[in-house]
């Protein structure tokens, strides 16, 4: 949300007309519902929840520029904004308990609590023209969640917004359309006009087809939420939104190519996993594949849901392949069962810098330790690739959540390390999850992150995880990875999660990735 | 101009709806009178840097709203407040009776008990006043309150108020060394949200 300066200008034109065509269907919005005190505790607790979770000064204009759409959406007055600030920043302790209450507790919550979500959801998204920044969505999860609503509920506020941006484009469109062919085209009007009034209320669709088409409406989030369509949206020019959200080529991710290759990358593209337009994506990205083909670039994921909209990143399938070979002749192949467990417990007890590794692993070390450098190589140009897409913005003004086990771990790590050294790169990523990842586990290295993920890192290491370590053995500089140990970085973004419990060896973030996954708290 | 600050003074203004809270602090932050000043919303937030006998203190003053639907929301704001300014109005004797009830407020919701109270009795440009000085000091003097009268308007008093309050708090001990650090009581509902993003 970077104020309001960015509303395309036909956003306003837009709503005299609606408003001087149609008054009386005008219905009174959730904003017209709350009374000062409401307004004034839920201004409270946005400010109190900004300087909890985007305190730091680089912030401060994202702060800001959020309580001045806010308490202009309100309608609250500049001086009640300035305390906000003052609130947001720190200058000010306070405590959100209070405004909590006063909010669950008020007439116009007890009705439907979705309304708010509903009314916060849609100003995001609608104030900026279309960008969802990804500190206001993670704002959002921690509002709504404090407020007791589920995030299932958010999703579908999210997707039901997007529905009604979708027929109020069709609609545009038309209207756009129809004005043009006015003259030529008579009788097209007509129907054009049918299917524009379809789409604009689902009760009259209902009404029309004695409720054969209810459960095709119900099937949609409206149902819970309530409300007609159209008239929530009013004022809104939906084709600036969907345009900006949804990137200006339309195309998305699914359609993106690499136009100018970064390093030595033979393959790189978006394929998706789940197909749906929604307010927030995620992406996953393999580590390695195992047998001959790229199926691994999917099958691990096949039972995520974390996003409704979800992708997975098909890259350098040749030398992951080699790779994962590699690693099944080193695990499944070479090592006894015994030595396997005797290394776990060596590396337990965190005497692997001491241990003389066994005679067979070390004389089969030249098997991997090829494919593992050429890959540790390749996924840091991937990573940087990863980092072009999003910075581009490719996907949109959208939020997006990344997901990778091993070195697709790493190729999050060197995209966000990318971003780091780039303007505008907050905003953009959601949340992370690194699994078994081989990168760097000193703080240092990960504190340049805080600017550019909003929600929450999350890092997925196992001790015992012998293979991570016998890969760096060499390196001294990398005493500390990832994937071996938690990360003391004390900020709240940081999420360690022990693994070692769940993972056997290195193999099984792909073998047992459901496990893994529910383990780490994605869905 | 201004030296070193010595520390940051939580001030608190509370008092019946209409006596000229927010008017008093307009005119000590920005030497303004507004004579159609709108009801405050919730509360008002305002800094100003004050030097009494050569020490700088910043002041954090929070006005707040003095209309009863408001008023769940002021014990909220009394954590931390090293002074607190109770306003009534010369002209009317309801505003002047209720003290009372906001000095129970403040005993109960207080987070200090040694905080400097001060008892301001504004509007004293009018004419017909209602309260007269000798009740005013005698309220203030059995609570154990500073007391002025002052006006908003002709800024009489005004400045005077905040110096006097400010000066008592630097005398008390115990009241503002050890509060140079401000412990967000919220970073405890942070910790607890951090359950992997699910939402419930």
């Amino acid at each position: 949300m970077s104020g309001n300066d960015n509303i395309d200008p036909t956003t306003e034109t837009n709503a005299e007309i609606s408003e001087n065509e149609k008054p009386e269907e005008k219905e009174e919005s959730f904003v017209e519902k709350m009374d000062d005190m409401f307004k004034f505790s839920l201004a409270s607790f946005s400010a109190i929840s900004l300087c909890l979770l985007y305190d730091t000064p680089n912030n401060k204009d994202y702060r800001h520029s959020f309580i001045d759409s806010l308490v202009s959406h309100l309608s609250l007055s500049s001086g009640v904004g300035n305390t906000m600030k003052a609130l947001s920043d720190n200058d000010i302790s306070q405590e959100s308990d209070v405004f909590i209450q006063i909010i669950i507790s008020d007439k116009c919550m007890k009705e439907n609590r979705l309304n708010l979500v509903k009314d916060l959801v849609h100003w995001c998204v609608t104030s900026s023209g279309g960008k969802y920044d990804s500190r206001s969505r993670f704002l959002l999860r921690h509002m709504t969640w404090q407020l007791h609503v589920k995030l299932e509920d958010l999703e579908d506020v999210e997707e039901t917004l997007i529905k009604m941006l979708r027929e109020q484009t069709e609609k545009e469109k038309l209207e756009n359309d129809s004005v043009r062919a006015k003259k030529a085209r008579n009788q097209k009007i007509k129907r054009f006009a049918l299917v524009g009034l379809a789409a604009a209320g689902g009760g009259a669709l209902i009404g029309l087809t004695g409720g054969l088409a209810a459960p095709l409406v119900a099937a949609g989030a409206g149902a819970i939420i309530g409300g007609t369509s159209a008239a929530v949206l009013g004022s809104v020019a939906g084709i600036a939104v969907i345009t900006s959200l949804f990137g200006a080529g339309g195309a998305g991710l699914a359609g993106y190519k690499m136009k100018r290759r970064v390093g030595g990358i033979d393959q790189f593209f978006f394929s998706p996993l789940t197909s749906s337009d929604q307010l927030s994506l995620t992406i996953t990205i393999s580590g390695w594949l195992s047998g001959d083909n790229e199926s691994n670039f999917f099958d691990v994921w096949s039972h995520i849901n974390q996003s409704r909209e979800q992708y997975s990143i098909v890259w350098e399938s040749e030398h992951l392949m080699r790779l994962g070979n590699a690693f099944e002749y080193i695990l499944e192949g070479i090592m006894s069962y015994a030595a396997t467990e005797a290394l776990k417990y060596t590396a337990l007890a965190g005497l692997l810098a001491a241990i003389a590794w066994p005679a067979t692993l070390v004389s089969a070390a030249g098997v991997i330790d090829n494919p593992w450098s050429v890959c540790l190589q390749r996924s840091v140009q991937v990573g940087r690739q990863l980092a072009e897409v999003l910075l581009a913005r490719e996907h949109g003004q959208r939020p997006v959540t990344l997901i990778g086990y091993s070195l697709g771990a790493r190729v999050i790590y060197f995209c966000l390390e990318e971003m780091a050294k780039r303007k505008k790169h907050s905003g953009i990523i959601e949340d992370i999850y690194l699994l078994g990842a081989p990168v760097s586990g000193k703080v240092e290295d990960w504190k340049k992150f805080s600017s550019v993920v909003a929600g929450h890192i999350t890092n997925g290491y196992c001790r015992t995880d012998w293979l991570l370590r016998f890969l760096y053995r060499t390196s001294s500089r990398h005493t500390e990875i990832a994937g071996l140990q938690p990360i003391a970085w004390e900020n709240r973004r940081m999420i360690n999660i022990d693994l070692s419990s769940i993972i056997e060896g290195h193999l099984d973030y792909a073998k047992n990735m459901n496990a893994v996954l529910a383990a780490v708290g994605v869905r | 101009m201004e030296g070193d600050i010595l520390t940051t003074l939580k001030i608190l203004i509370i008092g019946d709806s209409g006596v000229g809270k927010s008017s008093l602090l307009l005119r000590f932050t920005d030497d303004r009178f507004d004579p159609d000043q709108s009801a405050t919303i919730g509360v008002d937030f305002k800094v100003k840097s004050l030097t009494v006998e050569g020490n700088t203190v910043k002041l954090a003053i929070w006005d707040t709203a003095g209309q009863e639907r408001f008023r769940t929301l002021t014990p909220s704001y009394y954590r931390g407040a090293q002074g607190v300014i109770f306003v009534y109005d010369c002209t009317r004797k309801d505003s002047f009776s209720h003290l009372s009830t906001w000095l129970t407020e403040v005993e109960t919701y207080s987070t200090k008990p040694n905080i400097v109270k001060m008892l301001v009795g504004n509007k004293i440009d009018k004419e017909n006043r209602v309260v007269t000085r000798e009740e005013g000091l005698k309220f203030a003097r059995k609570h154990s309150m500073l007391f002025i009268e002052a006006s908003a308007k002709t800024r009489d008093g005004v400045e005077c108020a905040f110096e006097e309050l400010v000066e008592k708090i630097i005398q008390t001990p115990g009241l503002w060394e050890n509060d140079g650090t401000s412990n967000r009581g919220t970073k405890l509902s942070m910790d607890t949200s951090q359950g992997g993003g699910c939402g419930c």
